[in-house]
């Protein structure tokens, strides 16, 4: 069986890719408009489920040890989404802990560079 | 000099180029449970680490969903937190094997509990395998001497045979197959013994081991431990990895012995697990695969054919009944799985019979296959006259008066009955067996009179020990009973018992 709230969901957010803010409420609008007419209004907090999954793979978390300058913050991102995914919105944490480097997490997946893990994994090694 | 040029070495060679590493996170943790979510592509029974506050915990992924992973934890799960990162480590669950687990006490991952430090091996045994395919094995034909006289003549195990041993709570299951590690001690074919305890109290698993140390057993033996007090993650991978130590024997042409006890404990382990993980519950709300949570398990035990080297892994697996009752969910099971039971029967145990097992109710389905020559020749008058005896006993409640041959048929019942019996911690060398079962169907104990049968068992033991040692060892090496040898026992025999005569 196809998850047909899935698949709503996918449509809604690739049509609303590319858009200004005006464009986007007339998407919105369109949207609900074809799903009531194909009867699905059932659906919608189905869809709503499903946009929030999306929302959230594209959610990504970029860890440093203390703030950088903008432009390095952005080029460390660039390079993250070349191997993360395009999409993926990067919410910059500062953590003293990670004494150096940068970890970057996805829902699925963590590159970890950060000093402390290398540290450790000395230490592991050698104890 | 040398540990600094070591560590330069190891430092240079450490790889500092992160990769990109496949994680979850934990959502929920529930009674040794963890519901993930990511790990996008982690396989079933992988193990993955929970990279906690402190230390790191292993854990298996059970339960793969669209979006979550539902895992058990293989440690202290009040260590793992919500939120903690979840790596996947691409390895399927296996534990460390080779000889240098021998005489030692680990847990179901293979770690020692004995504190007599590191345990080396170079070698790994999964814990799920599937058991060896039909064109591997051959049939089983060398006996596996249980010390145990009843046993061994009436309910013959052979080495790659899995025989049930199933019982009330009093029953002495246990205890009856410790004395079957403790009696390969003087076995011709050692074959290494592997006792796994399932859910047992620490305190009788101390006392076990106890047991096997003073006897000399933990020589040839390995303990796989998973007590009450640890998770049901570790109940539930005990068997398995006990199976995996005697795989590794197996495979090496060599025999071993591998004993659960007890496998409803593994059960119930399995079907706490299974609820937890919510995976719908079926009869006595034990999970839909709990019957091949246990023939995958006993598969594993086989006879190898030559060209796989000729090893074998013998399964004594233990159920514990409920008053006495064979044909609940998990014993049925169980039975239909193995080569036959031994029932012990708590109607007998409370009448004094030693080992209690209840003749009618339990059966060997590889047979005489697996006895000696010299064991089959007395063995099959034993069970006939034995039969014999049951059928004339209830008759005997009516009959006031009965003619000589019967009464002798009765008497000769009795004194097997009695012969049969055996203490605890007391398994009996083959070729004592042999004897001692020749002397009773031959009817050379007919004179003894009932309360002196044990009594008149010893002479004859120390008579032959003693003044015909080389009877004994002649059936130990030969395993049959050749016309000479016959007509060598019944002399001794004639001696032996004189003092008997009236």
């Amino acid at each position: 069986m196809k998850n047909e709230a899935k698949i709503f969901a996918k449509a809604f957010v690739a049509a609303l890719a590319g858009k200004n803010e005006n464009g986007q409420k007339k998407i919105a609008k369109n949207f609900l408009e074809v799903v009531a007419r194909k009867k699905k209004t059932y659906f919608l907090p189905k869809i709503l489920k499903e946009l929030e999954l999306i929302e959230k793979e594209n959610e990504a978390v970029l860890v440093l040890a203390r703030n950088l300058d903008q432009r390095a913050v952005e080029e460390i991102k660039e390079n993250l989404r070349i191997k993360l995914g395009k999409d993926k919105k990067f919410k910059v944490e500062i953590d003293q802990s990670i004494i150096g480097g940068f970890k970057a997490k996805t829902n699925n997946f963590l590159i970890d560079s950060s000093i402390k893990t290398i540290i450790e994994n000395i230490r592991k090694k050698l104890v | 000099m040398e540990i600094l040029d070591y560590l330069k070495k190891e430092i240079e060679d450490l790889d500092f180029n992160s990769q990109k590493e496949e994680i979850g996170q934990v959502i929920e943790v529930k009674d040794g449970t963890a519901k993930i979510s990511g790990l996008l592509n982690v396989s079933s029974m992988e193990i993955i680490k929970f990279e906690g506050k402190e230390e790191e915990i292993l854990g298996i992924a059970l339960n793969l969903e669209e979006t979550e992973v539902g895992a058990i934890i293989l440690g202290e799960d009040s260590k793992v937190r919500q939120g903690d990162v979840v790596k996947r480590t691409g390895k399927v669950v296996s534990v460390p094997v080779g000889e240098g687990m021998i005489g030692r006490v680990i847990d179901p991952l293979g770690r020692p509990l004995d504190g007599k430090g590191k345990i080396e091996s170079k070698d790994f045994g999964l814990i799920e395998k599937i058991g060896p395919s039909v064109i591997e094995r051959e049939g089983v034909d060398y006996p596996l001497h249980t010390g145990i006289k009843i046993i061994d003549s009436l309910i013959p195990i052979g080495r790659g045979q899995r025989e049930l041993l199933l019982g009330d709570r009093i029953s002495t299951k246990s205890s009856l197959a410790i004395d079957v590690i403790i009696n390969q001690k003087t076995e011709a074919k050692r074959p290494i013994c592997i006792y796994v305890a399932i859910g047992q109290k620490r305190a009788k698993l101390a006392r076990t081991i106890e047991i096997l140390e003073k006897s000399g057993a933990m020589e040839y033996t390995i303990v796989v431990a998973a007590t009450s007090s640890d998770p049901a993650s570790f109940l539930y991978l005990a068997p398995y990895c006990g199976a995996a130590q005697g795989e590794y024997f197996m495979n090496a042409g060599k025999d071993a012995l591998v004993i659960y006890d007890d496998l409803t404990k593994h059960a119930w382990a399995w079907r706490e697990i299974a609820l937890i993980l919510r995976r719908p519950p079926g009869r006595e709300a034990y999970p839909g695969d709990v019957f091949y949570l246990h023939s995958r398990l006993l598969e594993r035990a086989a006879k190898l054919s030559k060209e796989k080297g000729g090893g074998s892994l013998t399964a004594l697996p233990i159920i514990e009944t409920q008053a006495g009752d064979i044909t609940a969910y998990v014993p049925t099971n169980v039975i239909s799985i193995t080569d036959g039971q031994i029932f012990f029967d708590a109607g007998l145990y409370l009448k004094g019979q030693r080992p209690e097992v209840n003749i009618g109710l339990s059966v060997s389905r590889v047979g005489s296959a697996a006895q000696t020559k010299a064991m089959k020749k007395i063995a099959s008058t034993l069970k006939l006259e034995l039969a014999q005896f049951k059928e004339l006993e209830g008759f005997l409640e009516f009959a006031e008066e009965v003619d000589q041959e019967t009464r002798e048929k009765i008497e000769r019942g009795k004194r097997m009955m009695m012969l049969l019996k055996q203490e605890e911690r007391n398994p009996l060398a083959f070729e004592k067996e042999v004897l001692i079962i020749f002397a009773a169907v031959k009817g050379w104990l007919d004179k003894v009179k009932l309360p002196d049968i044990k009594q008149a068992e010893k002479d004859i033991f120390e008579y032959f020990e003693s003044i015909k040692p080389e009877v004994l060892e002649n059936i130990k090496k030969t395993r049959d009973i050749s016309p000479e040898l016959r007509l060598e026992m019944e002399k001794g025999l004639r001696e032996a018992l004189q003092k008997y005569e009236v």
